[in-house]
């Protein structure tokens, strides 16, 4: 029993919950909370959008641990790291030939962090918690292409480790660089201010960070304005931050799709808008935005979907509804209120026109939240939303 | 939707439950008049002029004394005559029109929904057999209806058929007859008043079961219930159809409604205003004129529209479509929950099916994949009315579900339940509400009912 004290025994156990909470529809509200942990995917986030959100404090003690000990969330939490770690174990290759390869994991982190002031998170989703969480998307009962997309990138990293053992964690993980930073830069100015040494080693790492994160914050600067996409093209979330911005800071880590217990988030896969894919896409096909939910925006790590509350739905536009009157059954002798019925804004109603013989549906625009309930239960499929900034 | 307390009803329910009532926040459970008042209206209309005159007691010659007695020949109605009648009993069917069927044929809402639905192993399989299903084979057989699913008939054949099977069944039918009020002993209910060309009359019954869909007997009896208001509609059929010129220049499409058995004829229905009072007869007087003068300029208008030159209105319905009126409050409120998640009773009198898409917990069901749904006998069974049973669209049920209960295929199933039930209560020697539900089950077996 010892032995579970251990750090590879403790990072067994983390291991194993952060598998049981990406299983979706055990606690949908926790699904990614081993997301919300990662201090790589929080100053992304932070620096992107310039707020702290409560979901951002879990980050907080992880970033604290890993600059007084090395590689912290690594060594003692990181699920990811425990398969790779498993799977380097079978490989044939010598586990030092990663060597060969450059430190890269920090690189990027400096490149992700500087270009995320600017609002460029771009590495965001190399983040090996999104990557591990998105793995599970898969399991939420849905099998499109897009699904697969997600459910692909981790046995991606862990045939890499089959070939190169211990390449992701010691060489491109962001996240490790991260922590490597944190660490070197902590010690640093402890020996400056606590031990007063005179003499700091001399290390030509520090003309790296400057051109890396030179390199960010021009490309943060540089990027975006070629990225301004035209009007949204599909449907996000409630409270999703602005289309354009959202392709950059959603990391793809799958958290929305997982949670929503409607099951009417999928992953975007159009080939074009290739700057949006695998970020959530609303399709109201199977159900809509309940009035009673908040789970997305509870559980996305890097506030593409900013957190809000139940009462606050009827403001969060996601679209407007729009019906295409001649396939309405009311135009077609049956009989049908369902659009009315299902929409808890109270924003459709039924009007006569010229005779009472012709009664038609109207959604009154400026009630409509685009929550898609009518789009979903209209029985002729007469009825659709159109994403709208808003 | 809900219909606004009126003042009378107001007053009494000071007088009854004091200040509580007092308060009158939001309130829409009402009960029926108040016995020691004497009062014995339906419902007045608002602009009721508030006078009295004082009616002057007489006696009333007894028709009959009869084992069953069903108020109201809708499609409910009909079956539940049908079904005591079967048990050996003998049974009275008290009908204010000239026909049967009610709004199926009168009212020309001619399809009968929700005759099919999915079961558990999310099959779909038809769900309406017994005395519904007699029905809709016989009308099938004659070629006077359309569709296997959701079945569309001709009214004068239904109405032709339902004579048919009520003479066979040996029902004693009373046409032209209005049932005006109850005659209570207590909490127990003993029989009709009737009015018709013969005057007023009283018919005595062991078992009278509230076939009227707007629930006017629970009402009188005192009563606990809901009032819905609801889209009032009035439907209409076109003739020659068959003979528009698609090629005449000018030509545009016009909405002609649905087909019907009869090639020539469709059948158009009108969704109607909003939120109406169905128990105000000022209202409905009103309705059937503006919507009458409605569906006549609408056919002026397609006459009028090249290639249309031989449509002619054919008729419009005798009835107007109230969708909905009273709701008992009875011992078992049927759910949406129930009706969705397969729920089964034991005490169950019929399986009913569905006709559209639903909206449920965020999911949207299709009507293709809507479960079966069991109604419990309870549903039936008012809270404190004795000897009366409760089938049609009032029966107990939440309002979510009233697309689905203020169905024809629906009316048949628990006209069907409450006429076995009487007719076993008659035979059994027992009050409705004690019989045994195992000899119900049994019964409605034999009676050709599935009840799963």
């Amino acid at each position: 029993m010892k032995d579970s004290f251990s750090p590879s025994g403790i990072r067994t156990v983390s291991f194993i919950l952060a598998v049981i909470l990406a299983i979706p529809a055990l606690w949908e509200g926790a699904a990614g909370f081993y997301s919300w942990l990662s201090p790589f995917m929080m100053l992304n986030s932070v620096f992107a959008l310039k707020t702290f959100t409560l979901l951002n404090i879990f980050a907080l003690p992880v970033l604290i641990l890993t600059i007084l000990h090395k590689r912290w969330f690594c060594k003692y939490l990181c699920p990811a790291g425990w398969c790779f770690d498993r799977v380097s174990m079978l490989s044939k290759r010598k586990s030092t030939e990663y060597r060969n390869v450059p430190e890269i994991g920090r690189w990027i982190a400096v490149f992700s962090l500087a270009a995320a002031i600017f609002g460029l998170p771009v590495f965001v989703i190399s983040d090996p918690m999104a990557i591990f969480n998105g793995f599970f998307t898969v399991f939420s009962g849905r099998y499109e292409s897009s699904t697969l997309l997600y459910f692909s990138m981790f046995p991606v990293l862990l045939v890499m480790h089959l070939l190169l053992p211990g390449i992701w964690c010691k060489r491109i993980c962001p996240l490790g660089g991260l922590q490597t930073i944190l660490r070197e830069t902590g010690q640093k100015l402890y020996r400056i201010f606590a031990v007063k040494e005179q003499e700091i080693p001399a290390g030509n790492n520090g003309r790296r960070y400057f051109i890396m994160s030179g390199a960010g914050v021009i490309a943060g600067m540089m990027i975006p304005p070629f990225l301004k996409a035209g009007p949204a093209q599909h449907i996000r979330p409630p409270a999703s931050v602005k289309s354009g911005l959202f392709d950059l800071i959603c990391c793809r880590c799958g958290n929305c799709v997982r949670a929503c217990p409607a099951k009417i988030i999928f992953p975007h896969t159009s080939a074009d808008s290739i700057l949006s894919w695998m970020t959530p896409e609303v399709n109201f096909s199977s159900g809509y935005c309940l009035e009673t939910c908040n789970l997305c925006g509870r559980v996305c790590p890097t506030g593409a979907i900013s957190p809000f509350s139940v009462d606050e739905k009827s403001r969060l536009i996601m679209g407007k509804a729009e019906i295409t009157i001649n396939d309405c059954y009311l135009q077609n002798n049956r009989e049908c209120i369902k659009c009315r019925e299902a929409c808890k804004y109270d924003a459709i109603r039924f009007i006569v026109t010229n005779n009472l013989l012709n009664v038609k549906p109207v959604v009154d625009i400026s009630k409509c939240t685009g929550c898609g309930a009518c789009v979903a239960v209209c029985p002729a499929g007469c009825i659709s939303v159109s994403p709208s900034e808003a | 939707m809900i219909r606004q307390m009126k003042r009378r009803d107001f007053v009494s329910g000071i007088l009854l439950s004091g200040a509580a009532a007092g308060l009158g926040i939001s309130c829409n459970r009402r009960t029926g008049p108040d016995k020691a008042a004497g009062a014995n209206a339906a419902a007045l209309p608002n602009e009721a002029s508030g006078r009295t005159v004082r009616e002057p007691e007489r006696q009333i010659p007894v028709l009959a004394e009869t084992d069953v007695l069903v108020i109201g020949g809708g499609p409910a109605g009909t079956a539940a005559a049908i079904a005591a009648s079967r048990t050996g009993a003998e049974t009275y069917l008290v009908e204010r029109y000239n026909h049967l069927g009610g709004l199926w044929t009168g009212g020309l809402v001619l399809p009968l929904l929700s005759t099919h639905a999915v079961d558990r192993q999310k099959r779909q399989r038809q769900v309406i057999y017994g005395i519904g299903g007699e029905m809709s084979k016989r009308l099938a057989d004659l070629g006077m209806s359309i569709h296997e699913v959701n079945p569309v008939v001709d009214p004068e054949a239904a109405k032709y058929v339902l004579d048919e099977m009520i003479s066979e069944a040996g029902v004693k039918m009373l046409y032209h007859t209005w049932a005006s009020n109850v005659i209570m002993d207590g909490n127990v209910i003993k029989g009709a008043f009737i009015e018709s060309k013969s005057g007023r009359m009283a018919i005595l019954a062991k078992v009278v079961i509230d076939c009227t869909g707007d629930g006017d007997l629970f009402h009188l009896a005192g009563d606990s219930y809901d009032v819905m208001n609801y889209a009032i509609g009035l439907v209409h059929r076109l003739g020659n159809v068959d003979r528009i010129d698609v090629n005449r220049p000018g030509y545009v499409k016009k909405n002609i409604g649905g087909p019907t058995p009869v090639k020539s004829v469709n059948w158009v229905n009108m969704w109607g205003k909003e939120k109406q009072d169905a128990l105000d007869v000022l209202n409905l007087s009103k309705l059937q004129m503006e919507y009458r003068k409605s569906i006549w300029e609408n056919v002026r208008d397609i006459r009028n529209t090249p290639g249309h030159e031989e449509v002619f209105l054919l008729d419009t319905a005798s009835q107007l479509g109230v969708r909905m009126s009273r709701i008992l409050e009875g011992e078992y409120r049927l759910t949406l929950e129930d009706t969705m998640t397969y729920r089964s009773f034991s005490d169950v009198i019929g399986i009913s099916g569905a006709w559209t898409t639903m909206l449920y917990k965020g999911r949207k069901i299709p009507a293709s994949e809507r479960p079966l749904w069991q109604i419990p006998y309870r549903s039936l069974l008012p809270k404190k009315t004795e000897n009366l049973l409760v089938a049609g669209r009032c029966f107990c049920f939440e309002k979510d579900l009233v697309e689905d209960t203020r169905i024809i295929g629906t009316c048949l199933v628990t006209g069907q339940g409450a006429g076995a039930a009487a007719g076993l209560a008659v035979r059994e020697g027992e009050a409705p509400r004690n019989i045994s539900i195992r000899k119900l089950r049994d019964l409605l077996i034999q009676q050709g009912a599935w009840l799963g």
